[in-house]
């Protein structure tokens, strides 16, 4: 069926009267009734789960890969380019300007040295030749202000340029200092809430414990009645006493069964704690990763009010391409030092390795031999050379940094990969694995999440997912829009599934019920 | 025995009493955290609207750059 026709599928018509059924399909059948309650809240929990979590991931993901987008500097890079070509032509504009000024007084020199020549020799010069030499001087002074008025032009271009430059650097950290500042928003609203959580359940917990101890009161009550029973004789009294017996037998499973109600209260709100703490470490990665960083020297951020921290933003204006360069050069050489640095450390720790004659040395997934007897019979015999010796510590010496100049950049490779794996991570196809992952043992929603993935990986999720009402999930969940929603952009994406989603949505439906 | 039997009742008054009290007791717990998951919802959407804001704000300019170029 072509995709054309799926996109114009309008809600009335996927819903169920309009959708030839068997009975078992039918909305709100018995059976599915049944499979809703076999599923019980704990699929309720789970799919707002699937939603919360596809949206904050989503969310968080999106911005992440646009901050980098930012910073990636492409479009910055186009502008260096151009304020670095235009700087070129500039100074190519200004050096034949000089030229041509300094031409005139060049041809006066030349001239009265000319005249000079003619006159002590009594050689008549032409008469036409100071009108000539006028006019070339002319032509001199209109190229001079030809070179000027473009070099003007370019002075106005590379001021709005750098302008431009300047104003988006400083747009773009300011976002996202301003954006890393709602980041620790929502990690006090999270603490707000796992706070509030805390208390409940410390009063969860307070009333478990009285639930014990009245257990504990009813079983000791019991025990000590059926110890009178064995010695009363009256059989209308034994009966009475069964009775009460019985009867605290029966609130004994009471107090059980409501016990329990407030033990799966204490695992939710413990296992939503544990949600909220691992939200606010991811907020707090994508803080730490985000952050502008400040610059050396400079002071401190600046409390502006009572918890929230002024960005530390650099004076973009005050940069000039100077500036930008002996930062790259300072970057630059910052990382070699720090290249040599590391290094320097695996050298030693290998020469620390020979020189006490262990087998060998590992870091980084390579094995460097350091016996005394590879290094003696292998390493110095090939190269002829006699243990000891001033030229066999010479060569060691550089064959350590060799050796850890190899480990090094197979640390740097691993360092790269796991880079990778992180931004992977990060990703759709990361977000997709790890929703099914999550979902794996879950199977009874195993198709429920299949179409969630395959609707996660449509070309307009972002849009079309922020319209999805879950915002609203946590508590005034709107399940009719939103399965309705949902429903029909995964009809979009499958159409052959849309009486078995319309099945699912119904048992969704009911649970929220 | 009639003192047992009067202890026993005693006991069963005061587990019914603290069984009929819990179910509120419960409900009133979670009616807070109810509210304070409702508020810090609300709150986390609020603040994921702001970050959207800020975000497209800096993609128009990144695409007015781009133009200009």
């Amino acid at each position: 069926m072509p995709k054309e026709i799926h996109h114009n599928i309008k809600p009335e018509a996927v819903k169920p009267e309009t959708t030839p059924k068997s009975p078992s399909e039918t909305a709100f059948s018995p059976e599915n009734k049944q499979r809703a309650d076999r599923l019980g809240s704990s699929a309720k929990e789970l799919i707002m789960g699937v939603f919360r979590s596809a949206s904050e991931k989503i969310q968080d993901s999106r911005i992440g890969a646009k901050i980098t987008a930012w910073f990636s500097g492409k479009i910055t890079q186009g502008v260096e380019q151009k304020i670095n070509a235009l700087s070129a032509q500039k100074s190519t504009f200004e050096g034949k300007s000089a030229e041509h000024s300094a031409a005139p007084g060049k041809i006066e020199q030349e001239y009265a040295d000319l005249e000079k020549l003619a006159k002590e020799r009594g050689i008549p010069l032409d008469p036409n030749l100071a009108g000539k030499l006028n006019q070339e001087k002319k032509a001199h002074q209109q190229q001079v202000e030809k070179y000027q008025s473009q070099v003007k032009q370019i002075d106005e271009q590379l001021g709005s340029l750098s302008e431009k430059r300047n104003k988006y650097q400083e747009k773009r950290e300011t976002a996202v200092g301003k954006i890393c500042q709602k980041w620790e928003g929502k990690i006090a609203g999270n603490n707000a809430e796992k706070a509030a959580k805390e208390g409940a359940l410390e009063k969860i917990n307070s009333k478990l414990e009285e639930f014990n101890q009245n257990k504990g009161r009813l079983t000791d009550n019991i025990a000590e009645l059926e110890n009178m029973l064995s010695g009363i004789s009256s059989k209308a009294l034994q009966k009475e006493v069964q009775k009460a017996i019985k009867t605290q037998e029966q609130e004994l499973k009471r107090l059980e069964k409501e016990e329990r109600s407030f033990q799966k209260e204490k695992e939710g709100l413990e296992k939503s704690m544990d949600r909220l703490d691992r939200k606010n470490k991811k907020l707090e990665r994508h803080i730490e990763k985000y952050k502008p960083k400040k610059a050396a020297g400079e002071a401190e951020p600046q409390m502006t009010r009572a918890g929230e921290r002024a960005p530390v933003i650099r004076r973009a204006e005050e940069m000039t391409l100077q500036d930008v360069l002996a930062s790259v050069q300072a970057s630059r050489e910052k990382r070699r030092e720090q290249r040599e640095g590391e290094i320097r450390k695996i050298a030693q720790a290998i020469y620390d390795a020979r020189i006490v004659g262990k087998d060998n040395y590992s870091e980084a997934g390579i094995t460097v031999p350091t016996s005394w007897d590879y290094v003696d019979n292998v390493l110095l015999k090939k190269e002829n050379l006699t243990p000891g010796s001033p030229e066999a510590t010479e060569f060691m010496k550089k064959w350590d940094w060799e050796q850890a100049e190899k480990i090094y950049e197979a640390k740097m490779k691993q360092e790269e990969q796991g880079l990778e794996e992180d931004y992977e991570e990060r990703t759709e196809a990361g977000l997709r694995r790890r929703l099914g992952e999550q979902m794996k043992n879950k199977e009874r929603f195993g198709y429920f999440v299949d179409q969630w993935n395959s609707y996660l990986s449509g070309k307009n999720r972002d849009l079309e997912l922020r319209n999805v009402p879950y915002g609203e999930l946590d508590q005034d969940f709107a399940p009719e829009e939103a399965l309705e929603k949902i429903k029909n952009l995964l009809i979009k994406e499958k159409p052959q599934e849309q009486r078995r989603i319309n099945v699912q949505a119904e048992i969704v439906r009911y649970l929220f019920q | 025995m009639q003192q047992a039997l009067q202890k026993t009742n005693d006991l069963l008054k005061e587990v019914r009493e603290f069984l009929d009290t819990s179910r509120t007791y419960l409900d009133e717990i979670l009616k807070e955290v109810t509210a304070a998951e409702k508020e810090n919802g609300t709150r986390q959407a609020e603040l994921d609207n702001e970050i959207e804001k800020i975000a497209d704000d800096v993609d128009s300019s990144l695409l007015d750059l781009a133009e200009d170029l």
